[in-house]
């Protein structure tokens, strides 16, 4: 059972939650991770499809990360993220050997295994060189907490572990009341909001159809079914954790009203968005301001950084042509703004709203911000005829 | 804490509470969830491709109607009829009628779901399986595709296994090999979690311990759900009633002769005794291999030993039809050859009759009996119609 695929995921949930909250009435802090862990594993070895695999993943990618930045101590970030990244780009780009005949895929792919490498890349590159490794256990339950295992919100290791080493403080009545106003929020939005537009919008006109109307509710359904699913999960996994004593990042705010690319990124699938920010678009911004030819160029350098993140993004999904162009019109929005934004710098004012109204700009910027993500995204879904 | 019970907790009990009082109300539960009308049936169930496309039909499975009735399953042979067809020449030609259920795919786990959903219809039930030694070789020996077996499995039916006790060692394998499926359901229905978690339980005592609960509180629901919506597993008591046997006449001599002749017609255009069509649209003169996985990976061999357990077991009138493959084509057939064998054994060890049309040798394979590589030809089925009548003793 993979989490969230049925209700019997929440009665086992609520087992979990029942045993966290009894534990801290018998152990103090120090041991939730232990308690935690047991519980995780639990879930790995007895209800999860491909234990092992997992498993086998996490022992690789810990003992991974120690050869890498301690026994070798290779400088090149670049090369250890290829080793870690290894399991998921064989599986990515269906590798195959001779002497295994059968897909690669069937042993090492399973679910999950996308977000557990964007944790495990991200852990490697906040670990500074000569810093001690985090224990097993503290790491282990950062790539394998239930409620975040399949996908997400990308944590970080450091906010897991002050959240971990506080667990039994964290289950109060505060948290219990935002974790349970988070689940149920969740719930509304995965199997009342997402369910009612699967069943009575999405799909009702024919995927085939290059007339505007259909592709217009083709698109605008798949836009809001996306959101309300995926915010779903990830507010049950916020509620979930909350209950459990765990800070969850928020993954979702409110991103049709946003206003720009930029603030797009900052509501939407906050942490992929924060993650290509911090681990991509940032050391791939630092190198090209090495390079003596671009070094006069910052607009440039920063525009080849922001299509190149968002094409990575795109291909992140899978090397599917509509991945990558989903992913290339994220990337030129970004682009696009990026380069108003420094214009209307330059010249001090605003060169195209000029002196409207800011609320009217507001309003028109959501109008367009909004479109332009539908599109994108019914890109992505590749159900787009044209 | 009180806040949170005052807040939460509270409320959310006194919802459920009210949702079960409302949802119970049958006016209530009727308007907003109408139960689809079962459609009058149209034509009698003679040839059911899937019981998905014919839920009508599945009170009818193993059940005799004013005479005695034949079940013929299968796979891919059933389906494109012809006048051969046992479903059109056995009614036809006799008063006995004939049921046949099957398209590509209804392997031995999918029949053998179907009849154990039906276990108390068994007892000398006239069943007849076509065998397609496909089934047991290359990917097809992984046994039953999950979308096949919902096709032929309904809800219905799971429920009637999930719910049945009696059934000890049908039922665990059943379990088991529906939770070996189980990550290949897209979305599993109430039934074949249940069986899932069920075998899932059986695992260890931790596995005990976690699965329980669930599985008691699915039950509990399962149960609210049939009291609110008025569902009853039960259904039609069997009747079986004695073949008449008719007197009627076939001359399968000159049947056969003529039937052979004029698929041999069909053949021209290749010695290895395939259709002309199939043989330019697919063969082109290129021959092929069989891949023989070994019998502890073989799933549909396992199968196939308990769907033979289940009728001996329940007192079924079994036979089997064991369809050839063209050793022209397949030129390896001889490695295949223990597989068949083991099949013929379990079958004459249960003392079912048989038809055995399987052949390794170029030299004994009889042109004409299958119209490509694997699916019989009018010739073809009309010996797989004399076998059924004489085994049935339909003619006097």
């Amino acid at each position: 059972m993979l989490p969230f695929s049925s209700f019997e995921f929440f009665i086992i949930m609520a087992m979990f939650i029942g045993i966290m909250a009894g534990a801290k009435f018998f152990l103090s802090n120090k041991y939730y991770k232990l308690v935690q862990a047991v519980l995780n594993l639990i879930f790995l070895t007895v209800v999860y499809p491909h234990p092992y695999h997992f498993l086998l993943l996490i022992l690789y990618a810990y003992f991974g990360t120690y050869l890498v930045s301690d026994v070798l101590k290779i400088k090149k970030k670049f090369v250890g993220i290829v080793i870690l990244l290894l399991p998921m780009l064989l599986v990515k780009f269906d590798i195959r050997f001779h002497f295994y005949p059968y897909e690669l895929n069937k042993i090492i792919s399973f679910a999950g295994l996308s977000y557990a490498s964007f944790r495990i890349i991200g852990y490697y590159m906040d670990k500074a060189p000569g810093e001690k490794m985090t224990d097993f256990i503290t790491y282990f339950n950062f790539l394998a907490f239930t409620p975040t295992l399949l996908i997400g919100p990308i944590d970080r290791h450091a906010r897991f572990k002050v959240s971990q080493d506080n667990g039994f403080n964290n289950i109060n009545s505060e948290n219990v009341i935002i974790g349970i106003n988070a689940f149920v929020k969740g719930l509304a939005f995965k199997y009342i909001f997402a369910e009612a537009i699967d069943r009575y919008w999405m799909g009702h006109y024919p995927a085939q159809s290059k007339d505007l109307v259909d592709m217009a509710h083709n698109m605008y359904s798949y836009y809001f079914y996306l959101f309300f699913d995926f915010a779903g999960y990830s507010f049950m996994a916020l509620g979930i954790g909350k209950l459990m004593g765990m800070n969850v990042p928020l993954n979702f705010n409110n991103p049709f009203v946003a206003v720009n690319p930029q603030d797009f990124w900052r509501r939407f699938h906050i942490s992929l968005g924060d993650w290509l920010k911090d681990y991509f678009f940032t050391p791939l911004y630092m190198f090209f301001s090495r390079k003596k030819s671009l070094k006069k160029y910052p607009l440039t350098r920063q525009n080849i950084a922001l299509l190149l993140t968002f094409m990575l993004m795109g291909c992140w999904n899978g090397f599917k042509f509509y991945y990558l162009l989903s992913g290339f019109l994220f990337g030129l929005y970004s682009v696009v703004h990026n380069t108003y934004v420094v214009e209307c710098k330059k010249k001090g004012r605003d060169i195209m709203f000029g002196n409207m109204d800011p609320r009217a700009i507001k309003v028109v910027s959501i109008f367009i911000m909004f479109n332009l993500v539908a599109v994108a995204l019914y890109i992505f879904s590749g159900k787009c005829p044209l | 804490m009180k806040q949170v019970i005052i807040a939460y907790l509270l409320p959310a009990l006194i919802s459920v509470f009210a949702i079960y009082h409302l949802a119970s109300l049958s006016s209530v539960n009727t308007s907003l969830f109408p139960q689809e009308k079962t459609s009058k049936l149209s034509k009698p169930c003679v040839f059911i491709e899937t019981f998905s496309d014919f839920p009508e039909c599945e009170d009818s499975f193993l059940q005799d109607d004013s005479a005695g009735k034949i079940f013929l399953l299968g796979s891919s042979e059933l389906t494109g009829a012809t006048e051969a067809s046992p479903y059109r020449f056995i009614p036809e030609h006799f008063n006995t009628k004939l049921q046949a259920v099957g398209h590509g795919g209804n392997q031995c786990f999918s029949i053998y779901s179907q009849l154990l959903a039906n276990e108390d219809r068994l007892k000398g039930a006239k069943i007849a399986i076509i065998i397609s030694p496909m089934w047991f070789f290359a990917k097809e020996a992984a046994g039953t595709s999950s979308k096949i077996f919902l096709e032929f499995n309904s809800e219905n039916f799971l429920n009637r296994i999930s719910g049945n006790d009696s059934l000890s060692d049908f039922k665990r394998y059943e379990n088991e090999r529906i939770s070996h499926m189980f990550s290949d359901f897209s979305s599993p229905n109430f039934a074949i979690r249940q069986m899932h978690f069920e075998h899932q339980a059986g695992k260890s005592p931790i596995h005990y311990l976690l699965y329980k609960p669930v599985i008691e509180t699915d039950k509990l629901l399962l149960k609210t759900k049939f009291h609110i919506t008025g569902y009853h597993t039960d259904y039609s008591p069997v009747k079986r009633m004695p073949l008449a046997a008719d007197s009627v006449t076939i001359n399968w001599d000159s049947l056969f002769t003529f039937s052979k002749s004029e698929v041999l017609k069909t053949m021209t255009n290749n010695t290895w005794g395939i259709g002309n069509d199939y043989f330019s649209g697919h063969i082109n003169g290129v021959s092929s291999k069989i891949k023989v996985c070994p019998d502890k990976e073989n799933y549909e061999l396992e199968d196939f030993r308990m769907l033979i357990k289940l009728l001996k077991n329940k007192g079924a009138h079994a036979s089997f039809i064991i369809i050839p493959m063209n050793p022209f084509y397949y030129t390896n057939l001889n490695e295949a050859a223990p597989i068949i064998s083991n099949i013929e054994a379990e079958i004459q060890n249960a003392d079912f009759p048989y038809y055995n049309y399987w052949v390794t040798d170029t030299s004994k394979f009889e042109k004409g009996i299958l119209k490509d590589v694997m699916h019989l030809s009018t010739y073809g089925w009309y010996k797989a119609n004399k076998f059924i009548i004489d085994t049935y003793h339909l003619a006097k």
